[in-house]
């Protein structure tokens, strides 16, 4: 569980650092005005997000806990 | 998993003794001044600032903010680099100072971001306009993403990590801090499984963060680096260069706070003079390459640079910023020169290492001055007749009431969690 979890955050954060860098204004060409803006608005945004997100998941993996593991029983 | 017998928090945590009131209190009447002084700014506009067009207006258009800017991203170099150093190279001698340094860092970034937001004349349009419509290939971006985004929370995800058995430690001595520590350690029990799972998550987040780090300080190199229009700025050695000068700064100032620390908090047994040793040949090998940087860029620049580009290092060297440039260079040299005698005597002093932590972070403020300013004022590629730019007591202000903010960051982190592994107070050394 905690696994799977930690990979879909993992793979959330690169989904979307990824969508934002190629929805982004285009690295080339960048001749006319129009390559000069954002393919959708906000593109570095979510670029900037998925950043975070990638670095959430460390947390994820570690402060969640195995099911059944030592870490859920009563001390 | 025990406290120790004093059931209580090591380090001074929760407890307010006068001195720290007062120093409080001096932060915060400096934090007011600085309010009070960008109040103005946004009601004057940038004008009440020292900062022109370029050329036109005679001036420059970026001074201080953004001098500071780097210097602060700077600073934080030496933390996160230190706790990943630790974990990727076993460097246990170190871990005393990890914690110290992990803050350092993200203090200095929060602070590198509000550089960039006093910076602007509009800040809330900026916040809003740069996530819309920035270029993630800019370098200007690249900072803003890379540093203030994934830097500072990978450096917030480590110390967190890190700090999780500690706050374990301390959620069992009854107070009024009990709930943070409870909440920090989120249910950590110290089980095998979950030592084990902490060393592999922060030796990849250590791994991720080394890249990313050097990425960061060469990208804000690059925002400098890549303007060919900007004599002075334009040089393939910008990037590595701002890399090397984060670790100068960074880790003088490291050194500076870890001292003053084992002092006011009696840690004398648990920062023992190693570390110190350690930080002070790191930073005079650090410094020596940075002095190197600056003489092969010289040497370049004068053998045969364009004619503008000599007249920007003609300004450097004779001219308006010459006591800038030769104070800068003479305090880099005079922190090697201090180290450099300790390292050949195998005897090491605290203070002499202090003070070159000390002369390094002023140099670094220089030179940060340096690489900003001149080419602005100097260096401009059409006719215009040379600028100037002084700063105002606004943007003196701003920056006093910027170091004051994260002194007091750091000072209210300090009373509120372990500054340093809870483990070390009984043991005098790793567990």
């Amino acid at each position: 569980m905690r696994r799977t979890v930690f990979l879909l955050v993992l793979l959330g954060g690169l989904v979307l650092a990824g969508a934002g860098f190629f929805l982004a204004a285009p690295v080339f060409p960048t001749w006319t005005e129009a390559d000069s803006n954002p393919r959708v608005p906000f593109a570095a945004g979510m670029f900037a997000l998925g950043i975070i997100v990638i670095f959430l998941a460390a947390a994820v993996y570690e402060v969640l806990p195995d099911a059944g593991s030592e870490d859920r029983r009563p001390s | 998993m025990d406290i120790g017998t004093a059931n209580r928090i090591p380090y001074g945590v929760g407890k307010w003794g006068a001195g720290w009131q007062v120093l409080v209190l001096i932060l915060l009447a400096i934090i007011a001044l600085g309010l009070y002084a960008y109040g103005q700014q946004l009601e004057i506009g940038e004008a009440a600032t020292g900062m022109r067009d370029i050329g036109t207006g005679g001036g420059a258009a970026w001074g201080l903010y953004i001098a500071f800017l780097v210097y602060f991203v700077g600073v934080s170099f030496a933390g996160i680099a230190i706790a990943s150093m630790i974990r990727l190279l076993d460097l246990e001698h170190l871990k005393p100072v990890a914690r110290m340094a992990e803050v350092l860092t993200i203090v200095a970034l929060i602070l590198g971001a509000l550089s960039i937001l006093v910076d602007v004349g509009q800040p809330l349009r900026a916040l809003l306009y740069l996530p819309r419509y920035a270029r993630p290939q800019s370098p200007f971006f690249g900072t803003f993403s890379l540093v203030v985004s994934g830097y500072l929370f990978a450096s917030l995800i480590y110390l967190y990590l890190d700090g999780r058995k500690d706050a374990a430690l301390c959620a069992q001595v009854p107070g009024r801090l009990q709930w943070f520590h409870r909440l920090w350690a989120a249910g950590y029990r110290d089980t095998p499984e979950e030592k084990e799972r902490h060393r592999h998550t922060s030796w990849w987040l250590a791994l991720a963060i080394m890249p990313l780090l050097v990425l960061a300080h060469s990208t804000l190199g690059f925002v400098f680096g890549i303007q060919p229009g900007r004599p002075g700025w334009f040089s393939a050695l910008q990037a590595p260069a701002f890399v090397v000068l984060a670790g100068v700064s960074g880790i003088g100032l490291l050194i500076v706070i870890a001292a003053a620390l084992r002092q006011v908090l009696g840690l004398k047994d648990q920062i023992g003079m190693p570390v110190f040793h350690w930080l002070g040949s790191l930073l005079g090998v650090m410094t020596l390459i940075y002095l190197y940087f600056m003489a092969v860029e010289r040497l370049t620049v004068d053998y045969s640079g364009a004619g503008l580009e000599k007249s920007v290092s003609e300004v450097m060297y004779t001219g308006t910023y010459a006591w800038l440039f030769w104070g800068t260079v003479g305090l880099f040299v005079l922190a090697v020169l201090v180290l450099a005698v300790q390292f050949a005597r195998r005897r090491w002093s605290l203070p002499l290492i202090v003070l070159s932590g000390v002369l390094v972070n002023l140099a670094a403020i220089g030179k940060r001055d340096v690489i900003v300013v001149p080419s602005q004022t100097h260096g401009t590629v059409l006719p215009y007749a040379p600028g100037v730019y002084i700063p105002t007591w606004v943007e003196l202000a701003i920056i006093a009431g910027l170091f004051a903010l994260g002194t007091l960051v750091y000072v209210r982190f300090i009373k509120v969690f372990p500054i340093m592994e809870v483990s070390y107070t009984t043991k005098g050394g790793a567990e």
